[in-house]
C-alpha cells in the first residue's frame, strides 16, 4: 500500500503480465542458450547409448565422469561462453526489470510507449546504478576475501584452527550480508530513478534515505522473499532428486518442476520490487505528476 | 537419505565384523587354529615380467595358510629423548640383525634417510621433480648424525668413521652409508649393533619434521638396508618420490618428551609415565619393518575398538567430527580388508592428523600408524577423509604385511593400497563414496577412472620411483593407473580381482614379494592371458580402446525373412583383452556375445529375424582401462538430444542470471 493509502498494481495484476513473461521468457532464453553447448557435448557423448544421457545422473555417475573427462577442454570453454552471455545479460535484465518497475506505477501511465518512455529518461541513471552496484559487490567480495585470506593464519594462531575456521565463515556470513544490502539499495534506487525520476545522486540518496528510515521493513520485505527463494531451490531440488530422470515420463515431471521453481522464484522477485515501490511512498503512486498523461 | 547411508554402513560393518571371525571363503567353517607357516625368504625371480614358477593353489585363499610371524632379521631396542624447541632428538639403538641371506656379509648398508634434507645438495633436494609434496624451500634443515657405531661380538672399535656414501656419484647425499665390517657375519648369524646417533628434525617436508610444537618423527633413526637372499644390500638414496624398503623385526622404542606432550607411534603403549617435566612412553611391536611417532601438546585423542583392534586417533583440538568419521572409515577397513587379505596381525592402529601448516606429514603410513589429513568440518557427503583414511590403512597390507620394495616397485603398495582403498569405498559407501547430493552421486571407480587414464601411456608404470620424471605422472601410474588396470584385468576375466589380490596378500605376507609374485598369483587365479595383459599393462605402457567402427544391416534376398547384419568391432592399443558386446534387437531383446579381442578388428555377422539396431560394446564397464567410451555405442537411430542435461542446464543458468541480472 502507498503512502497515502492507494494500493499499487500487485504482482498478478494483469498488465504486469507481460513484462513478467518477457523477463522470464528473457531469463530462460538466456539461460537455455548458455547451457546448449553443455548439452550438445553430452549428446555427442552418449547419443548412441542407448540410455542417453539419463546415464549422466545414474548413480556412480560413471558416464558424468566420461563426459567430463573425454571433453574437459571443450566444457571449459563453454562455461567461459556461457560467462559471456551472462555478461550480455546484465543490460538486458536492467532494461527489463526496469520496465516491469516503470510499470508498476499508475493505471493511466501503463501503456508500453509511458513504460518504454520513463525508462528511457532513466536510462542514464539506471546505467550508472548498475555499474556502481557491480563495482561495490566486486569490492565487497575482494574486500571480504582479503580479510578472510589475512586474518585466518593470526586467528588461527590465537584461537585455533577451528575457531579461525568459524570467524573466516563469520566473516564471509557478513560478506553476504553486505552485498545484499547493496542489492535492496540498488532496487530501491533504481526505483526511485524509473518511479519518480530522478537522477543518479538524488536516487542514491533516496535509496540510502529509505533504507536508513525503514530498514526493518526493507530488510523484512528482501529477506523474507530471499529466505523463500532459498527455501523453494532447496525443495526444488530435493523434489527433482526424488522424482529423478530414469525414464522419460520422470524426466518430464523433473523438468516441469524446474520450471515451477524459475517461475516462483520469479514471481518473488516481481514480489519484492512491488514492496520496494510501496516502500518509497506516494511518489510512486496513480496520481504522480511523472505518471500523467 | 543420510540415515539411510549410516544404516548401509552399519549392516556392511556388521558383514566386517562376521567376516572377521569366520573365513569368508568357507563362511560355514568354524575358524580353526592357524597353521605355522614359515615366511618366504622370497628368492629374486629371474625377471620381475615374469610370473614366479611357484603356483599359487586356492588353500591361500584361507588365513590358516599365512605364516604366523615375520621372521625377525632386524630387532631394534631404542632410546630417543625428543627436545621440542631444538627439534632434535638423542637417541641410541641397538640392533639385533641376522644375516638372513645365503651368503657372508662383510658389510652393511644403513639409511639415514633425515640427511635428505641436509643440503640442497642431497639427491633428495638436487633431484627433484615436478609436482607433490617436498618441493618446497627448506625452511629448516635437518640431519642424522652417528657418533658412535660398534659391533661388540667383533670389535670395541667405533666403526663410523669408516662409514662412506654408498653412492659414489653424489658424496653430498649421507642418506645411504656403507660401513665396512672388521668381520664376515655367516649366513643365519645373528650379531648385536649399538649405535649413538642425533637428529635434528627439518621444518616439515615430505612426511617428516616440525610445525611449531607439532614433531612427525617419521624415518628418523638409523636404519639397516634389506638385505637379499643372494647377500646384497637393496640400499639407495632417499629420492624425492620414493619411499623405503626393510627387513621385518621387532621393535621395543622408549621415547621421552615434555609432560604436556603426547605420544602416538607405532605398536602398543606398553609404559607411559610422568617424570618431573619429562613424559616417557614405551612402544613395542613384532613383525614390522619400521618405526614412527607423533609428538604433539595440542591432540585430543579418541579412542575405539574395532573387532580387538585399538583404535587411538589423536587429531588437533576442535577435531571431533574428524575423527569419528576417521574413526568410522577405519573401523570398517579393518573388517572389510581382514576379509579381503587376510586378518589384521596387530593390536593397536594409531591415526594421526596433522595440524593445518602440517599437511605435508598427511597421508602416510608406516606400520599401525597412518596420518590423515583434512578440515575439521567436512560434511558427510564428501568423502575425502574415508578415502584417505583407508588409502593409509591398505598400506597396512600392500607394503606393511607384504613387505615390498616401495623404491623400486612402488606400484606394488601404492597400486594396490589404491585398488583396496577404492573397492572397500565402494563396498562400505557405494555409489556415493566420493560425492553424494540429491539426485546425483559419484562413485570411487568413476573417479579412479578420471585419474588413471589422465597422461596414463606417459611411461612405464612398473619402473622405480626414482625414473618417473613428474609426481604428476607418478601419481597417475603408481597409483591410479595401476589399480584401474588390475580392475580391469580383474572383471576381464573373472569377477574381480580381489581375490586374486587376496590369495596374493596371504602367500606373500612377509614375504617381500616382487612383480613377479603379482603375475604369479593373476597366472594362477585368472590364467595365463590375464597375466600377459596385466604384465603388458605394467611394463609395457599397456592401453586398449575398444570401438564399434561400423554397422549395416540388410533384409536376406531369399525371401525368407531373415536380416542380415554386420558389425566391425575394433580394439585399439596393444592390450588384448576379452569384452562383451550387447546386440540390441528391433524386437527389444539383447543378445549378448564375448568378443576376445585378439585382432585389432573382427567382422561380426548376425543373422536373425529381427535386425541390430544398436551395439554396446562392454556393456557392464569391465574394461575400466577403456580409453574413450563415447565410440562404444552405435545405434541405427538418430542421435539421441541430451535435453535432461539442458533442461537441469537450463534452470542452473536461469537462477544465475536472475540472482546477478537484474
Amino acid at each position: 500500500m502507498t503512502a497515502d493509502g492507494t494500493r499499487g498494481p500487485r504482482w498478478w495484476t494483469p498488465s504486469l503480465l507481460p513484462y513478467v513473461i518477457a523477463l522470464h521468457l528473457a531469463r530462460v532464453g538466456f539461460a537455455a542458450t548458455a547451457a546448449y553447448p553443455f548439452a550438445a557435448i553430452t549428446s555427442r557423448t552418449l547419443g548412441s547409448w542407448p540410455g542417453g544421457d539419463a546415464q549422466v545422473f545414474e548413480p556412480g555417475g560413471y558416464l558424468m565422469m566420461e563426459v567430463v573427462r573425454l571433453h574437459r577442454a571443450a566444457l571449459w570453454s563453454a562455461a567461459e561462453q556461457a560467462s559471456l552471455l551472462l555478461l550480455l545479460a546484465l543490460p538486458i535484465g536492467a532494461v527489463l526489470e526496469g520496465l516491469l518497475l516503470s510499470a508498476l506505477t499508475c493505471t493511466d501511465g501503463r501503456s508500453f510507449s509511458r513504460v518504454a518512455g520513463r525508462v528511457a529518461s532513466a536510462a542514464g541513471a539506471l546505467g550508472v546504478l548498475e555499474v556502481a552496484r557491480l563495482i561495490v559487490i566486486a569490492g565487497v567480495t575482494l574486500t571480504t576475501y582479503v580479510l578472510v585470506q589475512g586474518l585466518r593464519p593470526t586467528l588461527s594462531e590465537w584461537v585455533g584452527i577451528k575457531a579461525a575456521d568459524i570467524g573466516a565463515w563469520m566473516m564471509a556470513a557478513m560478506g553476504v550480508l553486505l552485498v545484499l544490502a547493496v542489492e535492496v539499495m540498488y532496487d530501491v534506487s533504481r526505483a526511485a530513478a524509473v518511479l519518480e525520476g530522478l537522477d543518479t545522486p538524488r536516487a542514491l540518496v533516496r535509496g540510502f534515505t529509505l533504507v536508513g528510515t525503514r530498514l526493518a521493513a526493507c530488510a523484512f520485505g528482501y529477506g523474507a522473499r530471499a529466505a523463500g527463494a532459498l527455501f523453494v531451490v532447496v525443495i526444488g531440488w530435493q523434489l527433482s532428486a526424488a522424482v529423478g530422470l530414469a525414464t522419460d515420463g520422470r524426466a518430464a515431471v523433473t523438468a516441469t518442476l524446474q520450471q515451477v521453481v524459475l517461475i516462483a522464484l520469479l514471481v518473488l522477485r516481481v514480489s519484492w520490487l512491488v514492496r520496494a515501490r510501496e516502500l518509497l511512498g506516494e511518489k510512486g503512486h496513480c496520481t504522480s505528476a511523472h505518471c500523467a498523461p | 537419505m543420510f540415515a539411510l547411508l549410516g544404516a548401509t554402513a552399519a549392516v556392511l560393518l556388521a558383514r566386517g565384523w562376521d567376516a572377521r571371525v569366520v573365513d569368508p571363503a568357507q563362511p560355514d567353517a568354524q575358524p580353526s587354529e592357524p597353521r605355522l607357516v614359515q615366511p618366504l625368504a622370497a628368492a629374486p625371480s629371474p625377471s620381475p615380467q615374469e610370473p614366479v614358477s611357484e603356483r599359487l593353489d586356492p588353500s591361500f585363499d584361507r588365513d590358516q595358510a599365512m605364516p604366523v610371524r615375520a621372521r625377525a632379521v632386524a630387532s631394534y631396542t631404542m632410546r630417543a629423548a625428543l627436545d621440542p624447541v631444538a627439534h632434535t632428538i638423542v637417541g641410541t639403538s641397538n640392533v639385533r640383525w641376522t644375516n638372513a641371506s645365503t651368503q657372508p656379509v662383510r658389510e652393511l648398508y644403513l639409511h639415514l634417510y633425515l640427511n635428505a634434507f641436509k643440503s640442497e645438495r642431497t639427491t633428495f633436494m638436487a633431484q627433484r621433480v615436478p609436482g607433490g609434496r617436498g618441493t618446497g624451500a627448506l625452511l629448516d634443515a635437518g640431519h642424522l648424525t652417528i657418533s658412535e657405531l660398534r659391533v661388540p661380538a667383533m670389535s670395541e672399535d667405533n666403526l663410523w668413521p669408516w662409514a662412506r656414501p654408498a653412492d659414489p656419484t653424489n658424496p653430498d647425499d649421507e642418506t645411504d652409508m656403507r660401513v665396512p665390517l672388521p668381520a664376515q657375519v655367516a649366513p643365519d648369524s645373528e650379531i648385536e649393533i649399538e649405535v649413538k646417533w642425533q637428529a635434528k628434525l627439518p621444518a616439515i617436508v615430505e612426511r617428516s619434521g616440525y610445525w611449531g610444537t607439532f614433531h612427525m618423527v617419521g624415518q628418523w633413526f638409523p636404519k639397516i638396508a634389506k638385505l637379499q637372499a643372494d647377500g646384497t644390500f637393496a640400499h639407495f638414496a632417499y629420492h624425492h618420490l620414493g619411499e623405503f624398503y626393510a627387513d621385518y623385526g621387532d621393535y621395543d622404542v622408549t621415547i621421552e618428551v615434555p609432560s604436556r606432550f603426547m605420544v602416538g607411534a607405532t605398536g602398543e603403549r606398553v609404559g607411559d609415565t610422568i617424570d618431573g617435566d619429562r613424559r616417557v612412553v614405551r612402544h613395542v611391536q613384532r613383525d614390522v619393518h619400521d618405526f614412527a611417532f607423533a609428538a604433539w601438546d595440542g591432540f585430543e585423542e579418541h579412542v575405539a575398538d574395532a573387532g580387538g583392534v585399538s583404535i587411538r586417533c589423536l587429531v588437533p583440538r576442535g577435531y571431533g567430527r574428524a575423527a569419528a568419521k576417521q574413526i568410522e572409515a577405519a573401523t570398517f577397513g579393518l573388517q572389510y580388508f581382514a576379509a579381503k587379505f587376510g586378518a589384521y596381525p596387530y593390536a593397536t592402529l594409531t591415526i594421526v592428523h596433522p595440524p593445518t601448516g602440517a599437511e605435508e606429514a598427511g597421508g602416510m603410513e608406516y606400520p599401525t600408524l597412518i596420518t590423515t589429513g583434512g578440515p575439521w568440518y567436512e560434511p558427510s557427503w564428501v568423502g575425502v577423509a574415508r578415502s584417505l583414511t583407508l588409502h593409509e590403512l591398505a598400506h597396512q597390507y600392500f607394503y606393511g604385511l607384504v613387505g615390498t620394495d616401495e623404491a623400486t616397485w612402488p606400484m606394488l603398495d601404492e597400486g594396490l593400497a589404491t585398488l583396496a582403498e577404492v573397492d572397500a569405498l565402494q563396498a562400505g559407501w557405494g555409489a556415493g563414496a566420493a560425492l553424494r547430493v540429491p539426485g546425483l552421486s559419484l562413485s570411487a571407480f568413476a573417479v579412479l577412472r578420471g585419474m588413471g587414464l589422465q597422461g596414463g601411456q606417459d611411461a612405464v608404470i612398473a619402473q622405480p620411483a626414482r625414473s618417473f620424471s613428474s609426481a604428476r605422472t607418478y601419481g597417475t601410474l603408481v597409483y591410479a593407473r595401476t589399480a584401474l588396470l588390475l580392475e580391469t584385468v580383474g572383471r576381464a576375466y573373472g569377477d574381480g580381482i580381489q581375490g586374486t589380490v587376496g590369495r596374493y596378500a596371504r602367500r606373500y605376507r612377509y614375504g617381500h614379494p616382487g612383480p613377479s609374485h603379482l603375475l604369479g598369483a593373476v597366472r594362477d587365479v585368472l590364467g595365463d592371458a590375464a597375466a600377459e595383459a596385466l604384465r603388458v599393462g605394467l611394463f609395457d605402457r599397456g592401453w586398449v580402446d575398444f570401438a564399434i567402427s561400423d554397422m549395416r544391416c540388410d533384409a536376406e534376398r531369399d525371401g525368407s525373412g531373415q536380416h542380415r547384419c554386420e558389425l566391425v568391432m575394433t580394439r585399439r592399443g596393444n592390450l588384448r583383452l576379452p569384452v562383451q558386446v550387447d546386440l540390441l534387437l528391433e524386437d527389444g531383446t539383447r543378445q549378448r556375445i564375448t568378443w576376445e579381442g585378439l585382432e585389432p578388428q573382427e567382422l561380426v555377422v548376425h543373422t536373425g529375424r529381427s535386425p541390430v539396431i544398436g551395439v554396446i560394446v562392454d556393456p557392464e564397464h569391465r574394461i575400466m582401462l577403456d580409453e574413450d567410451l563415447a565410440n562404444n555405442a552405435m545405434t541405427t537411430h538418430s542421435r539421441a538430444q541430451a535435453w535432461r542435461v539442458h533442461a537441469l542446464g537450463t534452470t542452473l543458468a536461469a537462477m544465475v542470471i536472475g540472482a546477478i541480472a537484474r
